[in-house]
């Protein structure tokens, strides 16, 4: 135990390199990619016993992977800039430059896992950032390659969540790592295998359990549970559901395909035929600000 | 909660996340870090530099300023432990009797691809009449420097490694490794700062 508090301790004083940082993060990301793909396949055989594997679920799950392929695809355009625009607002802009030590990593943590929240907030809460957000939503299933379904905006919301944290004066790759951090750990969460954690667990952390209730389509979870480590974000702002009711997964309409590019740009199609097809700009303004049930009520009204 | 009040939550969590690093050990040990100059009490005489190497040493006559009083050599950055050979054999023959707590290290003058610099090592003094033409180097506050490796017990390949964190689009002033002494006036503890011109 003295060790472990020892250990704890030296971490939080210790101060790191940007080098360091950069490597640790390399590292973790490849790691991680693999613990998550020995997850998946333990999922499939758990399935495949209880007799719900189908192919409908292994195209589902396949589709999941070639739309992260299109996100790194992308990131290899736009990531050098993501990265310099943090490093240039760091040596400009920034408030203070803080030292990259163990202290600086956990509250970078805990301030990027809360402007996860709000980002994740912003994602539902309007029919621009919904298009590309949907996509991850759309599955009719739940597994760890869940996690991977992207849609092609979903490099960009983020930015706008994570520029502060430099703003105050977080190194870039310190943030960055907290932000790859914070999407790691959600990776997890997406599983039927995992029932219930232990209750102090369920409490403060994000758990598999909470993360389902946010993937639901049941009425009553809605717009909920959207913390990324700790749920405790979600229980403070009135955002929180437990999981009771069996929870029905995807979107509505739901989408009927595995098809990587239709699963890809179906968001922002339907948003673009909405578009189209409004009777006025001020509707075309408010499919664009407005939550994406604004849109549907809409149109249930007019039929 | 309301969306308004959940905002002004946040920005509370963010000010007290942000207001409590401020004050974590590294930072706080740097701001206070101004009484170095009441610790180095004592005189020491190690400044017999060797003639033939130009040192720019910046005089000043603040009463309270801290100035570092040592041994001067413009080096590849490799030979640094030949240095400290000459420092303390220096040391031996001039000033053995005064222990001191503190040995501090500057490179300036570094080349742009780190292999040379002109570096300093000696004890922290404060200026007198005593050493009042003598070459001196003020020691810039913990606080204006950038920490690049915490206080504590570091192998000399953990100090190589901190210079990777120096920022390479930023312009080097100087370089400060700290060395707090033991009973032996072996370095116990090290820190290592970075400065960068024009406080960049």
């Amino acid at each position: 135990m003295d060790f472990t508090m020892d250990s704890i301790g030296n971490f939080l004083s210790q101060t790191f390199t940007e080098t360091s940082i950069i490597l640790t993060e390399t590292w973790v990301d490849d790691n991680f990619l693999l613990l998550a793909l020995a997850l998946f396949i333990f999922e499939l055989i758990r399935y495949a016993f209880k007799k719900k594997l189908s192919w409908n679920m292994l195209g589902d799950s396949a589709t999941n992977l070639v739309t992260l392929f299109f996100l790194l695809v992308t990131l290899f355009f736009v990531g050098l800039a993501y990265v310099g625009t943090f490093v240039y607002a760091y040596e400009n802009f920034s408030l203070t430059q803080l030292p990259i030590s163990g202290w600086t990593i956990l509250g970078c943590l805990i301030l990027a896992d809360l402007a996860y929240y709000w980002e994740h907030r912003f994602l539902h809460s309007n029919g621009l950032a919904w298009g590309t957000h949907s996509v991850h939503h759309s599955s009719p299933y739940f597994n760890i390659s869940v996690a991977y379904r992207f849609g092609p905006l979903d490099w960009f919301f983020p930015f706008f969540f994570y520029l502060p944290l430099i703003l105050l004066g977080f190194n870039p790759f310190v943030v960055l790592m907290c932000e790859t951090f914070v999407q790691l750990y959600q990776t997890l969460l997406h599983t039927e295998t995992v029932k219930r954690l232990p209750r102090p667990v369920e409490a403060v952390f994000n758990t598999p359990s909470h993360h389902r209730v946010h993937h639901a389509t049941n009425k009553q979870y809605l717009d909920k549970n959207y913390a990324g480590i700790f749920i405790i974000w979600d229980r403070m702002f009135g955002t929180f559901a437990k999981e009771e009711e069996e929870v029905r997964y995807g979107v509505f309409p739901r989408i009927n395909s595995v098809n990587p590019f239709k699963v890809y740009f179906h968001g922002y199609v339907k948003l673009c035929q909405q578009l189209w097809h409004a009777p006025n700009w001020n509707y075309r303004l408010q499919l664009l600000i407005q939550p994406p049930t604004w849109a549907w009520k809409r149109e249930r009204e007019t039929k | 909660m309301k969306l308004f009040a959940s905002l002004l939550t946040t920005a509370g969590i963010t000010g007290v996340v942000w207001g409590l690093l401020h004050i974590q050990p590294a930072i706080a040990d740097a701001s206070t870090e101004q009484p170095i100059a009441e610790l180095s009490t004592n005189k020491s005489s190690i400044d017999k530099q060797p003639k033939n190497k130009s040192v720019e040493v910046k005089q000043q006559a603040t009463a309270n300023t801290t100035f570092l009083q040592g041994l001067s050599k413009t080096i590849p950055l490799e030979d640094v432990p030949e240095l400290w050979v000459d420092f303390y054999q220096n040391l031996e023959v001039n000033d053995k009797e005064n222990a001191q707590q503190k040995v501090i290290v500057i490179y300036q003058d570094i080349s742009l691809d780190f292999s040379e610099a002109t570096i300093t090592i000696g004890f922290p003094i404060q200026q007198s009449k005593s050493n009042k033409n003598k070459p001196l180097i003020k020691i810039p506050s913990k606080a204006k420097g950038t920490l690049l490796l915490g206080k504590g017990e570091h192998t000399e390949q953990e100090l190589a490694h901190a210079w990777e964190g120096i920022a390479i689009l930023k312009e080097v002033d100087m370089v400060i490794e700290h060395h707090q002494l033991n009973q032996h006036g072996l370095p116990d503890s090290s820190e290592l700062y970075v400065y960068y011109k024009n406080n960049q």
